[in-house]
């Protein structure tokens, strides 16, 4: 029922990866239900371009990001059949073993959320970003230390050549992800999966953080998946966003135009929830209710519990990703699209 | 250094706790009922024998005594065994060594061995099967086993001795190669009893320890980074999985003493747990607290070892430590 | 895993088997031969008068000679069938005199000569309470020793009786008085001698492996002529299934205690042993305290005799022992002279036993199943040490007899040296105990059940003035015939008068290569005769040929 929201320029380049009806399912304790966590995600991410995906914690962002590199943990996970991971032009979900290790942090790396349980505690950070290095490129380790250090440099830490041999327990969590970074970037992978990359940080360093991976976007040309839950960090960073919610994807749009007119209701919450300068509010606390549990989707529209513009069609039945006809590929699966007077909220 | 210092504080109070254990062992033991006369020596003799040794003194008196005579390095004479307890320690203390050394080994090679061998497999039929069999092999009693072993591999097939620690006419004392040979060959038995059970614990252990760290965070980073699954395994997951199974090594030691006795009395091993039960079973003084003092050294000391090597597997313990001793010393 | 070990294992076979190969040759004539015993018990030290273990004996016997010894019929009355060692020939110099003349080409293994001062040397030894010899109660009659010459010991003593000459010779062994006089007797017990004696008798000492074994070699000129096996080696493992392991498994060559049913059947199975039958010197018993100064405390002799004769003791022997046991007549060992199966005893009748209780006042009078007088139930303790299986197994039974005539008892399993203790100070009601006598009737019944056994082995402190004199005169009595009677006049005495339920005396079943020749096991020493066995050249195995 889903038709690909496919973007709409003609002259577009190739796209560096295709990911379409992505299911990714796991199976809970005891077998007694499965939890749909990505049910038939579709988008691309076209070379040196940053594709935020936006949700709240529990919509499917982040298996969806563990998906492409095939790191989910299997079992309880599953990838389902008929789901594609296309990187130039290669199905990754069809790749061997090797092949597959061949791809992961050579030409796709990503980093995590949480950079001290990332980083392996018993070794140094220099033994730990130039791994990568050994494997892919089959450097000595002298070389591959070097190169470490180089890294260290590039992504802003100072001493690296003492840095190189501290191990994660010693550093700051900024510096701690500058180190992720600096891992992840070694081999100068095509495509960044950044999962979240702020979060466990402070608002100062967040900052910093983004702007390094926007300088390294740009010196290393780069395509970059930016996961986050934070429209505020989307909105300077990403030049696309995908706006997931209950596994879906749920409205996708320039960032541009997804911030002038967002129309998924669920949208129109998270934007409200975006922190101004004014007024610090709580995040999140604007939409009300909770994500429902992923072995549960509600029925028809899955927001529909949740919107404050929801009527009995959108109980019944589930909208297609809709074309909201602003361009540019902004589309969004709401009835609203085809009744927008009944955008009124009942509360 | 702060290393040293650290290392100082920590063997301060390892003797502090020796010196508490024999302390309290020597109260303890006097205070058993029962006297260090066996069952068919008369009365009165044995009464004669108690006051030549001085047993009908107050106990803070031998207390007082002991003590003079720890601090010359005197442990004192055996009853029992009637000579100086530091002959008969001398004597059996490396064949103590010996099998628990072997059945340690056993233990923590084949356990490690067999863990990461089930990890790497996990879920998969050798894994399995292996649960099983170390289930199986941890849930054996030590006392059924020994004699199990010595009947199949000793009477039946005759494949290993029964019992004794050397060939009596070609290897009284191991003065050659062969009579090296000898020693192990006498070991295997005793030794595989002793370290077989732990072993099973240990694979059981060492499997547990290396899946959850499996979970970790930073084994997906690795996995994210291409590298290969074995490397996975053998490099992120066991290191991590090292600590615990250090911690796990250092707690070993009191098991294996304990062990100690029963496989040295069984298979006729002569070592200083049997001594040391045979000094309790005959309210030999002396000698159950130079026995304790031995066994509680060798356990402190196993403690020791065990957070020296956590200190050096663990970098974050190592900076810890430092930092502690510091505070101590400023 | 399996497969691996076992590998290896062949590896070290073949190391082992080549080697043992290699050595092939050696000793191929009459008198080579390696004995191993396996034995239970290391002897904390092997001076003589220190020894209380039966292993030391053992050792003992090869190392020191007696000046004469039992014969094979282990007969204690009079000098006829004693066998002449050191002393080469004995008289009479009147009634409480006796001369012992030494063989003259007895030696020391140092060289030195083996001298009447010896003699008397070990007499004061044993006699000094410094010493605290477990064999000097033993001696109590024997006034002095003197030497007439160097080659001329002279016992006198204090009284006339029928095991005078046994009394001189068979406790103690005869030591070297040139190197032990220096050793201050307080310090006896540990000397460095007792680990590395020097004797006179038919083996010297090698080596003592602490915990594992101790190893003699044969004196090829000893003077009453070469043993005829050159090594004999006893090997210590303290677990009794495991050392008869050994001899089945042709590891060791004696095993002299087979002591359950079960051992015995399993040694018959092993191809290269025999068996041998002897008689054995432990009798057990369950011994009433008697000691309460109050009598109504005190169990009476009819409540004894009625306890007694509520046990099966044929029957119980038969299930528990076989033919390892016999039911005692009295308190003695089947190796004393006067065991006599006719001596009258009580009999087995539980309507009899319940008969005696009723009449004595002891009634069911509450209904519980346990007869009580004054309120006070008929129930008591039995102290078993927790070391011993059989008396354990037979502590059950026992309880389970009483019961069936409404006597409660209660089983305290305890340690060894607890039991030790608790019997030595008196605090008990009933105990499982064992002795082990010598051949003597006269010493072992004097220690145990007479007056002279207070503060000693006579833990129930029996004391019965009838008995005593009975005994009195069985020890003294004129002739033999007489001091037979004697003898079983006190049996009969003591069994009527019950103080103690004497259970079971142990026959002893060994095990002995099959290549060993001339085998005996005297009753009261098994050891006491290995300088005759004999391998003959044509039976050697590899460890009889090894050289070292």
């Amino acid at each position: 029922m889903t038709a690909p929201a496919a973007p709409a320029a003609p002259a577009a380049p190739p796209v560096l990866l295709r990911v379409r009806d992505l299911k990714t399912y796991f199976v809970t304790e005891h077998g007694k239900g499965t939890a749909r966590a990505v049910d038939d995600v579709s988008f691309d991410l076209f070379p040196g371009e940053t594709l935020g995906i936006v949700g709240e914690s529990g919509c499917g962002k982040t298996v969806t990001s563990l998906s492409i590199l095939r790191l989910v943990p299997e079992p309880p996970g599953h990838v389902l059949p008929g789901s594609l991971i296309e990187f130039e032009g290669r199905n990754l979900l069809a790749l061997s073993a090797p092949e597959l290790r061949a791809v992961r942090g050579n030409q796709i790396a990503m980093i995590f959320q949480e950079p001290m349980t990332s980083l392996n505690p018993v070794f140094t950070v220099g033994d730990q970003i130039a791994e990568a290095a050994i494997i892919h490129q089959h450097l000595s380790r002298r070389a591959a230390r070097a190169r470490a250090i180089e890294m260290l440099r590039l992504v802003g830490i100072p001493d690296p050549d003492e840095r190189v041999d501290d191990y994660p327990h010693q550093l700051s969590g900024g510096m701690r992800q500058r180190v992720m970074i600096a891992m992840a970037l070694i081999c100068h992978p095509k495509v960044l999966i950044a999962d979240e990359p702020t979060t466990a940080l402070d608002v100062t360093i967040q900052a910093q953080i983004l702007e390094l991976l926007d300088r390294l976007q740009h010196e290393l040309g780069m395509a970059v998946l930016l996961i986050t839950h934070d429209l505020g960090v989307v909105a300077g960073h990403a030049d696309r966003v995908v706006v997931m919610y209950a596994g879906r994807v749920v409205e996708t749009a320039t960032t541009d135009a997804l911030f002038e007119q967002p129309t998924h209701p669920y949208t129109e919450g998270l934007l409200a929830a975006v922190p101004r300068i004014d007024a610090r509010r709580a995040r999140l606390h604007a939409i009300p209710g909770q994500v429902p549990a992923a072995t549960a989707w509600p029925p028809g529209c899955r927001f529909h519990p949740r919107c404050p513009y929801a009527w009995e069609k959108c109980v019944a039945e589930e909208p297609p990703l809709l074309d909201a006809g602003d361009g540019a590929g902004h589309a969004a699966r709401c009835w609203l699209v085809t009744e927008p007077e009944r955008r009124v909220p009942k509360r | 250094m702060t290393g040293s210092a650290w290392l100082l504080r920590r063997l301060a109070a390892s003797l502090a706790i020796i010196f508490a254990v024999v302390t309290f062992i020597f109260i303890l033991i006097h205070l058993a009922p029962g006297k260090p006369c066996s069952e068919n020596l008369e009365p009165r003799i044995c009464d004669l024998l108690t006051h030549q040794f001085g047993l009908d003194q107050p106990l803070a008196v031998q207390y007082g005594r002991y003590l003079v005579e720890l601090a010359h390095g005197n442990l004192g004479m055996s009853f029992s065994l009637r000579r100086p307890v530091l002959d008969a320690l001398v004597e059996t203390v490396p064949f103590t060594l010996q099998l628990a050394g072997a059945a340690l080994a056993l233990d923590f090679l084949l356990g490690l061995g067999l863990g990461i061998y089930q990890a790497v497999r996990v879920n998969r039929l050798p894994d399995v099967a292996l649960g099983n069999a170390t289930l199986f092999v941890y849930s054996l009693p030590t006392f059924w086993l020994a004699p199990i072993l010595l009947l199949i591999f000793g009477e039946k097939l005759r494949w290993f001795p029964v019992g004794g620690a050397s060939d009596p006419i070609f290897c009284p004392a191991v003065t050659s190669l062969f009579c090296v040979a000898d020693r192990l060959w006498h070991l295997v038995l005793p030794a595989t009893t002793l370290g077989v059970v732990g072993a099973a614990g240990t694979a059981r252990f060492q499997r547990a320890a290396m899946l959850e760290v499996a979970n970790q965070d930073y084994v997906r980073t690795a996995r994210a980074k291409g590298v290969p699954e074995r490397q996975i395994v053998l490099r992120h997951q066991l290191r991590n999985a090292l600590l615990s199974f250090i911690t796990r090594f250092g707690l070993a030691f009191p098991f294996l003493l304990t062990g100690a006795v029963l496989v040295e009395t069984v298979f006729a091993w002569p070592g200083m747990g049997r001594l040391a039960f045979n000094a309790i079973l005959t309210r030999d003084y002396p000698l159950v607290t130079a026995s304790a003092l031995i066994a509680s050294t060798v356990v402190v000391a196993g403690n020791l070892l065990a957070d020296i090597l956590l200190g050096v597997a663990d970098p974050r313990l190592r900076v810890q430590a430092a930092a502690e001793a510091d505070i101590a010393t400023a | 895993m399996p497969r691996r070990s076992s590998r290896s294992l062949h590896i070290v076979l073949a190391v082992v088997a080549l080697a043992a190969c290699e050595r092939r040759g050696g000793c191929t004539t009459a008198g080579c031969g390696t004995l191993i015993d396996a034995a239970v018990v290391e002897p904390p030290t092997l001076l003589p008068p220190s020894t209380e273990d039966i292993v030391a004996s053992d050792i003992g016997e090869q190392l020191f000679l007696k000046l004469a010894d039992v014969g094979m019929s282990t007969n204690t009355d009079g000098d006829e069938d004693f066998q002449p060692l050191l002393a080469q020939r004995w008289e009479w110099d009147g009634p409480l005199t006796l001369v012992f003349h030494l063989d003259p080409r007895a030696h020391w293994q140092d060289g030195q000569p083996v001298t009447a001062a010896d003699v008397e040397f070990t007499f004061n030894a044993y006699n000094d309470s410094v010493v605290a010899s477990p064999f000097r109660p033993k001696l109590q009659r024997i006034e002095k020793v003197t030497t007439r010459d160097s080659l001329t010991a002279v016992f006198r003593f204090r009284e006339r009786y029928r095991e005078m000459f046994y009394d001189a010779v068979y406790h103690m062994r005869i030591l070297p008085a040139h190197l032990l006089r220096s050793v201050p007797r307080d310090q006896w017990r540990t000397a460095p001698f007792g680990r590395q004696p020097v004797g006179d008798g038919p083996y010297r000492f090698v080596r003592w492996q602490a915990a594992q074994s101790i190893e003699l070699a044969a004196d090829t000129n000893f003077f009453l002529g070469r043993p005829g096996i050159r090594r004999l080696i006893w090997r210590f493992t303290p677990s009794l299934p495991v050392a008869v392991q050994q001899v089945i498994a042709d590891q060791a060559d004696i095993r002299e205690q087979l002591v359950t049913p079960d051992f015995v059947e399993r040694a018959k199975a092993a191809q290269q042993l025999a068996i041998y039958t002897y008689r054995g010197n432990v009798y057990t018993y369950l011994d009433f305290n008697l000691r309460s100064a109050d009598d109504s405390t005190k169990p009476h002799a009819l409540v004894r005799r009625a306890l007694t004769m509520a046990v099966d003791r044929a029957s119980l022997v038969k299930s528990t022992l076989g033919d390892l046991g016999r039911v005692p007549p009295g308190p003695i060992s089947a190796l004393v002279g006067i065991w006599d199966p006719d001596v009258r005893q009580l009999p087995y009748d539980t309507a009899q036993a319940a008969r005696l209780l009723s009449l004595h006042g002891w009634r069911d009078h509450d209904g519980d199943g346990i007869r009580d007088k004054d309120g006070q139930p008929l129930a008591f303790h039995m102290l078993v040490p927790s070391s011993s299986g059989l008396r354990k197994q037979y502590a059950r039974l026992l309880q389970e007899q009483f019961r069936a005539i409404g006597v409660r008892a209660e089983i305290d399993e305890l340690e060894g040296s607890v039991v030790a203790q608790r019997t030595g100070s008196g605090n008990f009601d009933t105990a499982l105990l064992s002795r082990s006598n010598d051949p003597s009737p006269g010493s072992g019944i004097t220690q145990s059940w007479t007056l002279a056994g207070f503060g000693g082995s006579n833990f129930g402190r029996y004391y019965n003035p009838e008995f005593e004199r009975i005994v009195q005169l069985a020890i003294s009595a004129p002739t033999r015939e007489r001091a037979r009677t004697l003898w079983r006049s006190a049996l009969e005495t003591i069994n009527a008068d019950a103080p103690a339920i004497f259970l079971y005396a142990l026959s002893n079943i060994g095990a002995v290569h099959k290549r060993v020749d001339n085998v005996q096991f005297r009753p009261d020493s098994w050891a006491a005769l290995l300088r005759t066995w004999r391998i003959p050249p044509d039976r050697l195995i590899d460890r009889d040929r090894v050289e070292r």
